[in-house]
Parts: structure tokens; C-alpha cells; sequence
């Protein structure tokens, strides 16, 4: 019930004409105008030749000027070769003007040559009618852009060959082969796209319907995106490299400043002999920072394993009958104590800097195991890192607090460190079973001090943090390089 | 009968589409139970709330299918143990190769692995537990990435990087949440007497599973390709390529199974007929119902178009062409503004009326305003003489203002309805001006052929004079118009009444319930020897024995909103 279309003298009259006699308007003239000798066999030729490709021999009576225009044509034409290597084979000689011939040799391989008979009627018919239009001055400006309409370009109707919706006024617009319309009012989609689903999904959100793609001789949308998707060359693929804004890879001063508390409670209670009770503080202050971390049971365990470090020894010294037990009393052991605590500090930075560089190797990585081997080395930097800054810390403190065993507070402090690495990229639970068989192990020297077995507190202590300190690790080197770590940005 | 009404990030909650065609069709079916399993698309879905439930809805079960996966709380403490593990990576291996695909590969071989691992993923959800923890896992992650480097796989994905490994399994893991939904016991879906997923892909997902693990038939209904638009989201929302070429494999591959096994496909249009069709549906399963419209809001509208119909019809004082819909590009007002200059040229009292929804967002407001701004430019206001205040021909009027308080009243305002839009899914709008009985001018775009039948005119889209030239036949040949709307109303009555949308479920129902019966007892015993009248026909009777109780004898976790 299609309401008849413009008369002619609706005919939109706004193109501006270009003068007489440019190039390639031998091409249009009808067989009411005589043709000059040179340019008669090449009009012969095409309407005869119908969607043949072969068109170099024929366009040799044209002379070079038109041979030039095909040529720039031609070079303006996107290689139709796809990725997957299905190119439509083109005729390019056909440059922009010829209107039908070209989307027979376009069509891509599928194409039948009943479809093809069918064109070159068309173009038979497309032709006449041009020629009995253009009296005189009129070329047919060449439309190198898109259409006016972004998905079907008004060349469109033109060529549905049966000249129900063809207005016979209208000169057409736009490019001969109006499936370039298409291309380029979805370049980037199509470009963008990844199969011809998506493209199909793309233009039909556009408006592309099965009627225009019926205008474009195919049979639905999905055969239109399939030539546009052979015929647009995908997009350059640039490979991801990550966010914009690169992650600072040191923790922000907030989280520096929280981190520091328990280690400066402990060195001012320390620095005025009231250690126990201020190890008391910064033991609860550190468990509310680990809280933050581990999230979980390990907290505790930590906590336990801290309340080791500080009376371990002398409540084992007691145990077996060596002394008396003063909790307000600790010795030496308060200023290794407060360098432990104080390493909290490097530990916050060394864990951010190991997920925030961890996390950047995921882009450039080709492949998991290729990831893996980049993180390898990092892990094994945050942990000399940490194990250095914590040596020097407690070397620090046995310079100004006296001689004081320091191998059972820097493997406690390396165990505690190992453990946070795993919490934070998503192994609470491997963190906290490590921790917990260290606090069995310890609980058991203190269950069998008794018995005077010969072994110190201080000794017990960095026997087992340092072997449960090396499970972790091997655990660490084990799980962290995995890509499944490094899901989402870490908490800190 | 006790129907599963699978859906997907609509009914019950009240934001989401196809939320009211659901709710029509449960309140339509009240002698029916029904058991909904929801999924959510997002958290927006959910904080808009649910819709009331009728009486008939027995219980309701939401998953989220987004967000962070489902905590420890969830799953069992335990995680899977090495059998579970093993199995979890070979059929995890199955489904990836399946969506990297290869030219090693037919298309039915990667159906057939594609449901291979679908299923033998959820026989691990169901035995092992901890699915959630797998899909996030190395596990996962390695054999994604083997399937990718496999022989024959397109570079595309050949090249994938770590980065797109890690969202593509995210991803898929959220796709995958339903498998570990506890639903699939005797008393949740293996106690439905058949699954209905009222939207084709993840909605359908749990209906395969109650297919596979209790025997219960399938009908999938959809009225927009969920496949469409989840490759229009993967693209929208900027995913790599490789990831979209996984992800849209994925919905691809699950939108054929699922109607590879369901024993009714019902399309709700021919468009989206295609699309499934493309997707591997058999024409023999399928059948097309269009979405019911509650025509009651229409009566008044169309019994008086039928009262001016019988009365000799003139031509108007002012022919007035009216515009109802929501302000969108795609609606093409621009058109209509130009077409309807067009009509004035030829019918100097002319008015044009467009009336557009409340609540519109920022988007079409835009587009609104932009419209304003061109109907003010090509045509400015008219007075009858010189003392008399001027007006212009085009009014903007919002539905719910004094000019049109409801729909109904902005279709019969118009003498002739036109519909420019320039792409169109299922035209409602169309729908509706054909309830209220009135001459239609619209453009040849979506299912509108299909809706129109013979009964308006259809003009091409993007085609301004062509619509003015369709409207003026209308305004001047009243006899002609009133003869279309009225038979524009009768095919409406006979097609898209919710009433007829039911009905062709219920049938449906039946049939698929007589055909695909469940078994829930063997018909044989342990010796081999038959055990009669074990599933008399009786069993399932196709209407409810007992009244139905007022409170629904299930609570769902969270329970029905009320």
C-alpha cells in the first residue's frame, strides 16, 4: 500500500551541477545524444558486459582520462579482503559510476548468476532512464560521501529494479554501489565488529531492516552483514594496555600513617619502660589493622603468634624453672618488639608495591604462563624487600636497646608478611592454616617447657616461624603467580 | 497444573521488560500454580522492588546473576576435592573449546560439546559444590586459554591476553551462576509439571537443567532476541573483542540449545522468528503469539470511533493527524514535522498533536526539545483574525495533561494516527491506535507490516512526502478511513487482546503437559515387570481441585512482596 513517490517537479533540484564535460559523463549519455566515436564501444560494452568483471580491455577505447577516474576510484575502495580471507572478488574498473554492474561482480562468491541476469537488466533499464534524463548539461554528480540517510544510502531505491518505488526524475545520489553507503555509515561498527552477528545486531539497532537489506539484493540483514563483514577490513586491534590512569604503586599516606601506629606505640612505650602494657596496645592496634587484611581467622592466630614473640620466652624460662614470670618485665625483647611492629610499615608498602606491579604484568601478557614468570621475580623482591627493611629495623634495635636474639622476631615478621601476601590476593584460608600450625607448634613448646627439654623460647620461636615462614613461601611462589590472584584491584 | 515461569531481569521484579506481559498472563491463568525463578540482571533490577504477586504464584526464587560471585556462605565450606576438581576441568574444557570454536569443529559437534559441558558443569555444581570458586579458578583460566591457542581457532581469540582471559571467566562465571542454584531438587523444579522461560538465553538456562536432571518440558517464549541484545550489550559496554567473541558464542550456543530441547518455541514476532531460526530453531516447534495488550483501557476509545463510524463520517473541521509514543531518534519526529508541512501546504487547517509518555529521560528530552525547536521554525503560530491570540498548528502535549489524561484519549484525538519511526521493534503504539479504532499512516519498519495487516496505510520510512501523501488520502476520504480503523480494530480484537495471548498459552500448556508428560515414578518395577496406574491422567488435572489459599503455602526466601 505504498503511497506513490514524488512527481518530478518534486524533483530536488539542490545539487549543484557541476559543468559539462567532466570526466566521465560519456558514460551516462543516453542513446538519444550522439556519443562521441571513442566513448560509443565503452557504453555498448558495459551494457552488454552486465556484472562481467573483466573490464580492462574494454575500457581501452575510452581513452585515459576515463581510465584515471576509474583509477582514483578504484584506490578509495577498502580492501575487501576479511580476516578470515573470504574477499569478494571486485570488479575495479568499474569505478563509481557504472550503477549495476558493480553489485554484480560485489556480490561476493555466494552470489548466483540467476541474480546476476537479474542486474543486468537492471542496469539496462538504470541506464536508459539516465540517459533520457540527462539532457544537456546535467552529469550526474558523483557522490563520494555517504548518503544522506546513515544506514541506506539514497542510491538505495534506485536500485530495486523493478522501478515501483524509482522516481524517474531523480537523478540518484551517492555512491554506484549503494552497499558502500552501508560501510561507510557503520565504518566503525562494522570495523569494530567481531562476527556477523554482531554486525547484524548492529544495523538492524540502526534501523537497517530486511526491506533495505531486500533493496541491497539480500535476502535478510544477516547476508548484507555478511558481505559488509568480508568487505570492511576488521580494526586494527590495539591491545589493551590497561587502564589510563596508572595505580600509584606505593600505598596512599593515610594507609602509611595506620600502619605506623602500633610500631610507634610500642617504640614511646618501649623508649619509657612500660612495654608490656604498651606491646598489650600495639598488639591490639596491629590486630585491628590485620583484621583489615586477612579478614579472617588469621587475625587471631597473628595475634597469638605476637603474644608469643613478646613473652614467649621467659614464660618457657619459667616454665622449666629458670625464673620468674613478670609480664611487666620483658628484658631486651621490647625493642626488637617495637622494630616488628614498626615493620608493619614496610610490609604495607611492600604488599602494595607487589599487587600494583603484579596486576600491570596482565596486559602485556600473551599467556598465563608468561604472567607467571613475570611475577616470579617481583614476589621474590617484595619478600627481600620486606626481610631487608626488617633486618635493618631490628639491627637498628639492638643497636640502641642492647644485644637481643633477632632470628625468631624476623622470621615471625617474614611468616606474618608471607601469610598477608596470600590473604590479600584472595588465600585467607592457606594464610590462616599456616599461621595456626606455627601457634600449635608453639603452644606445644610450651606445653613440653616442663619437661626442660633444653630449648629456649627464643630458639623454639624461630625454628618454627622460619619453617612455617618457608611452607608459606613455597605456598606464596606456588599460588601468586597465577593470573586468578590478581582478579580485581586488592584491598589493602 | 504447576508451571515454572523462568525469567530473566524482568517479572517479578517491577523494572525490567516483559514484566507486565507476565503479570497478565499469571492473573490470566489463575487456575494454575505458579513457581517463579527469577534471575536478576543487575542491582538496578532489584532495587526498582516486585510487582504484587496474585495469590496463584506459590513461591518465588531469585539468583543474582551479577555482582562479586556468591561468598562462602553460599557454597558448601568444603571446596570441591580432586574428583571434583578433575571433572570440573574437563567439562570446563569441553564448553570452552565448544566457544572458541575451530574449523576442527562443526557446528553440530559444538552444539553437541557445548551441552556436554553445560551439563557436566552443573552435575559437578550439583555433586561437588564450590562451582562458583572453580569458574573464578587457575583451573578455569588454563583451560580457557589452551581452548584459544588450539589448532584451527581464529586469531581473534588466538591472540587473547591475560587481561581478557580473566573478564571473559568472570564473565561466563556470572552466566553460570544459575547451574549452582539449588533449584533442581524433586521439590523445587522437578516438582513443575513443565518450565516456561518467558525470554529466550539465560532464562531458559535453568529449564535446560530441569530438562536434563528432572525431565521437565520446556517452552521458551520471547519477545526480543535476548542473543541481539546481548551482543548490542557486549559491544556497548566495551568489552575486548576476544572477550566478545567468547561471550557472544556463549549466548549464541545457549540460545540454540535451548531450543534444540524445548518442545515449543513461541516467537513473538516474525522478526524475532528469524532471529531463531537463524539460531538453529525447527520450524515444526514453533509457533508464533503475539504479546497480549489490555485492550479494556482501549474500549470507550474504539466503541466511540465505531459510533462515529456508523454515523455518516465527514470530513473534519480541522483534520488533526496525532503522534503517541515515546521521544526517541528512532521515532523519526522529524519526518512527521516535514511530512506534516507537506499536508498543510495542501490542508491549510491541518493540526498535528503529538503527544509523548511522562517520564522520559534525559535522552528523549533532548530529542524532544530539539523537535520543539524545528516545529516552532517551520511553523509559527496562527491566529483566526487579528485580534485573536495566535496558536500554533504542532502542540507537544505530555500524556496525563487536561488535552489527554490517558492514552486512549490522545488516540482518539487524532483523525488519522501516524507512526514515522524509522526502526521499530513490536510497534504497540500501533497496536493501540488500532484498539481505539483509528485510521493508521505508518512506516514500513519492524513487525509493523505484520501488525497492520491490510487495515492502515504503510508507507516506506525516512520518506516525508510519501506520509504526507498517505495521511492527506486519509483526511479526505473519511469513508475510507473510517472503514480502515474499523477494520484496524477488528484485527486488533482478534489478535493482540491479552485475552487471545492466554488462551493460545493455555492451550499450550495443555498440550505440552498431555505430550511431555514427567515422570516421576518409574513405570516399571525393580523385576521389570509394569506397575499400572502409577501416572493416571488424572494426576495431572488441568484445573486446580482445591480453592486456592489466600497466603501462598510456600514462602520464598525474602517472600513475595505483598
Amino acid at each position: 500500500m505504498s503511497a506513490a513517490d514524488s512527481t518530478p517537479e518534486h524533483t530536488p533540484e539542490r545539487t549543484p551541477l557541476p559543468p559539462a564535460g567532466i570526466a566521465g559523463e560519456s558514460i551516462w549519455r543516453g542513446p538519444d545524444r550522439p556519443a562521441s566515436p571513442d566513448q560509443a564501444p565503452s557504453r555498448a560494452a558495459d551494457s552488454a558486459g552486465g556484472g562481467s568483471a573483466g573490464g580492462g580491455q574494454r575500457r581501452d577505447g575510452a581513452g585515459p582520462r576515463l581510465l584515471g577516474v576509474a583509477g582514483g576510484r578504484r584506490a578509495e575502495l577498502p580492501s575487501g579482503a576479511g580476516p578470515d580471507g573470504n574477499a569478494s572478488p571486485r570488479g575495479g574498473a568499474f569505478g563509481g559510476r557504472t550503477p549495476d554492474p558493480v553489485r554484480g561482480v560485489l556480490a561476493g562468491p555466494e552470489r548466483g548468476l540467476r541474480e546476476r541476469a537479474a542486474l543486468s537488466g537492471s542496469s539496462g533499464y538504470a541506464q536508459g532512464e539516465d540517459g533520457q534524463r540527462l539532457s544537456g548539461e546535467a552529469a550526474p554528480p558523483v557522490g563520494d560521501g555517504p548518503g544522506r540517510s546513515p544506514h541506506v544510502g539514497p542510491g538505495g531505491p534506485s536500485r530495486g529494479g523493478g522501478g515501483a518505488g524509482v522516481n524517474p526524475g531523480v537523478r540518484r545520489r551517492g555512491p554506484a554501489d549503494p552497499v558502500r553507503s552501508v560501510m561507510h555509515g557503520h565504518r566503525e561498527m562494522i570495523a569494530g565488529a567481531v562476527d556477523v552477528w554482531e554486525i547484524a545486531a548492529g544495523l538492524e539497532a540502526r534501523g537497517v531492516t530486511d526491506a533495505d537489506a531486500r533493496r541491497l539484493r539480500h535476502r535478510d540483514v544477516f547476508g548484507l552483514a555478511e558481505e559488509v563483514y568480508a568487505r570492511v577490513p576488521r580494526a586494527v586491534r590495539v591491545a589493551d594496555r590497561g587502564s589510563g590512569n596508572r595505580e600509584r604503586p606505593w600505598p596512599s599516606a593515610a594507609t602509611g600513617g595506620l600502619n605506623l601506629l602500633p610500631g610507634l606505640v610500642c617504640t614511646l612505650t618501649a623508649a619509657v619502660h612500660l612495654a608490656a602494657p604498651g606491646a598489650l596496645l600495639a598488639v591490639a592496634a596491629g590486630w585491628a589493622i590485620l583484621r583489615r587484611t586477612a579478614r579472617g581467622a588469621g587475625a587471631v592466630w597473628a595475634g597469638a603468634l605476637l603474644g608469643f614473640a613478646l613473652c614467649g620466652p621467659q614464660a618457657v624460662a619459667a616454665l622449666a624453672g629458670h625464673g620468674s614470670f613478670n609480664a611487666f618485665h620483658l628484658g631486651r625483647g621490647g625493642a626488637t618488639f617495637a622494630a616488628l611492629t614498626l615493620s608493619l610499615v614496610p610490609a604495607a608498602y611492600a604488599t602494595q608495591w607487589f599487587a600494583v606491579r603484579a596486576r600491570a604484568q596482565l596486559a602485556p601478557s600473551h599467556g598465563l604462563a608468561e604472567f607467571a614468570d613475570a611475577v616470579r621475580p617481583r614476589l621474590a623482591a617484595a619478600l627481600a624487600g620486606y626481610g631487608l627493611a626488617l633486618f635493618l629495623l631490628l639491627t637498628a634495635a639492638t643497636g640502641v636497646g642492647g644485644p637481643a636474639p633477632i632470628a625468631g622476631p624476623a622470621t615471625l615478621g617474614l611468616l606474618l608478611f608471607t601469610a598477608r601476601l596470600l590473604a590479600v590476593h584472595g588465600r585467607p584460608r592457606l594464610a590462616a592454616a599456616g599461621l595456626a600450625a606455627a601457634c600449635a607448634a608453639e603452644a606445644l613448646v610450651l606445653a613440653a617447657a616442663p619437661l626442660r627439654l633444653g630449648l629456649g623460647g627464643a630458639t623454639a620461636e624461630a625454628l618454627i616461624c622460619g619453617a612455617a615462614a618457608l611452607a608459606l613461601a613455597v605456598h606464596a611462589f606456588r599460588v601468586l603467580p597465577r593470573a586468578s590472584a590478581h582478579r580485581g584491584p586488592t584491598r589493602l | 497444573v504447576r508451571i515454572a515461569l523462568l525469567t530473566e531481569g524482568g517479572y517479578p521484579y517491577a523494572r525490567g521488560e516483559g514484566g507486565a506481559w507476565c503479570d497478565r498472563l499469571v492473573r490470566g491463568l489463575g487456575h494454575h500454580d505458579f513457581d517463579v525463578y527469577a534471575l536478576s540482571r543487575s542491582s538496578r533490577t532489584e532495587a526498582a522492588g516486585r510487582v504484587q504477586l496474585p495469590p496463584q504464584v506459590r513461591r518465588v526464587r531469585t539468583e543474582r546473576m551479577w555482582g562479586a560471585p556468591p561468598g562462602p556462605a553460599r557454597t558448601p565450606s568444603r571446596a570441591p576435592g580432586r574428583t571434583g576438581r578433575a571433572a570440573f576441568r574437563r567439562h570446563y574444557a569441553d564448553l570452552a573449546a565448544a566457544l572458541a570454536g575451530g574449523t576442527a569443529q562443526g557446528a553440530a559437534d559444538r552444539a553437541e560439546r557445548f551441552a556436554a559441558g553445560l551439563y557436566g558443569l552443573a552435575e559437578v555444581a550439583a555433586e561437588h559444590g564450590g562451582l562458583a570458586g572453580l569458574l573464578c579458578g587457575e583451573d578455569a583460566l588454563a583451560a580457557l586459554e589452551s581452548a584459544c591457542r588450539a589448532a584451527g581457532v581464529r586469531p581473534l581469540l588466538g591472540d587473547i591476553v591475560v587481561t581478557e582471559l580473566l573478564t571473559a571467566a568472570a564473565l561466563l562465571e556470572q552466566q553460570l551462576r544459575p547451574l549452582s542454584a539449588p533449584w533442581y531438587g524433586p521439590d523445587e523444579l522437578g516438582a513443575a509439571d513443565l518450565c516456561h522461560a518467558v525470554s529466550g538465553g539465560p532464562a531458559a538456562l535453568p529449564g535446560l537443567l530441569a530438562k536434563r536432571f528432572c525431565g521437565t518440558p520446556l517452552i521458551v517464549t520471547e519477545y526480543t532476541v535476548r542473543v541481539r541484545e546481548a551482543l548490542l550489550a557486549h559491544r556497548a559496554a566495551g568489552l575486548a573483542p576476544a572477550v566478545r567473541a567468547l561471550l557472544g558464542e556463549y549466548h549464541r550456543l545457549l540460545a540454540a540449545e535451548g531450543y534444540r530441547q524445548a518442545v515449543l518455541v513461541t516467537p513473538g514476532s516474525t522478526h524475532v522468528r528469524r532471529w531463531q531460526e537463524r539460531c538453529g530453531a525447527g520450524r515444526e516447534r514453533m509457533r508464533t503469539v503475539y504479546p497480549g495488550i489490555d485492550a479494556s483501557r482501549f474500549a470507550r476509545a474504539g466503541e466511540a470511533a465505531e459510533a462515529e463510524a456508523a454515523a455518516a463520517p465527514a470530513t473534519p473541521a480541522d483534520p488533526t493527524l496525532a503522534w503517541v509514543g515515546r521521544p526517541d531518534p528512532a521515532k523519526d519526529l522529524i519526518a512527521l514535522l516535514h511530512a506534516f508541512r507537506a499536508i498543510r501546504r495542501e490542508e491549510p487547517r491541518a493540526r498535528l498533536r503529538i503527544f509523548h509518555l511522562r517520564g522520559a529521560d534525559q535522552w528523549s528530552a533532548s530529542y524532544l526539545w530539539h523537535c520543539r525547536g524545528l516545529a516552532a521554525q517551520l511553523f509559527p503560530d496562527e491566529a483566526a483574525g487579528p485580534h485573536a491570540v495566535g496558536e500554533s498548528p504542532v502542540s507537544f502535549e505530555e500524556i496525563g495533561s487536561p488535552g489527554a489524561p490517558e492514552p486512549a484519549d490522545a488516540y482518539a484525538a487524532g483523525d488519522v494516527v501516524v507512526l514515522s519511526s524509522s526502526a521499530e521493534g513490536f510497534p504497540l503504539s500501533l497496536v493501540e491506535a488500532m484498539f481505539c479504532g483509528r485510521p493508521t499512516v505508518s512506516t514500513d519498519v519492524g513487525a509493523v507490516r505484520e501488525v497492520i495487516g491490510g487495515t492502515g496505510l504503510v508507507v516506506p520510512p525516512r520518506n516525508p512526502k510519501a506520509l504526507a501523501e498517505a495521511a492527506l488520502e486519509l483526511l479526505r476520504g473519511p469513508e475510507r478511513a473510517a472503514r480502515l480503523g474499523a477494520a484496524a480494530r477488528e484485527r486488533a480484537l482478534a489478535l493482540f487482546t491479552t485475552a487471545r495471548c492466554v488462551d493460545a498459552f493455555r492451550e499450550s500448556y495443555l498440550a505440552v503437559v498431555a505430550q511431555h508428560p514427567v515422570r516421576r515414578e518409574p513405570l516399571w518395577d525393580a523385576a521389570g515387570d509394569p506397575r499400572p496406574f502409577t501416572a493416571p491422567a488424572e494426576s495431572v488435572s488441568p484445573t486446580r481441585l482445591a480453592p486456592t489459599p489466600r497466603v501462598p503455602a510456600t514462602a520464598a526466601p525474602g517472600g513475595p512482596h505483598r
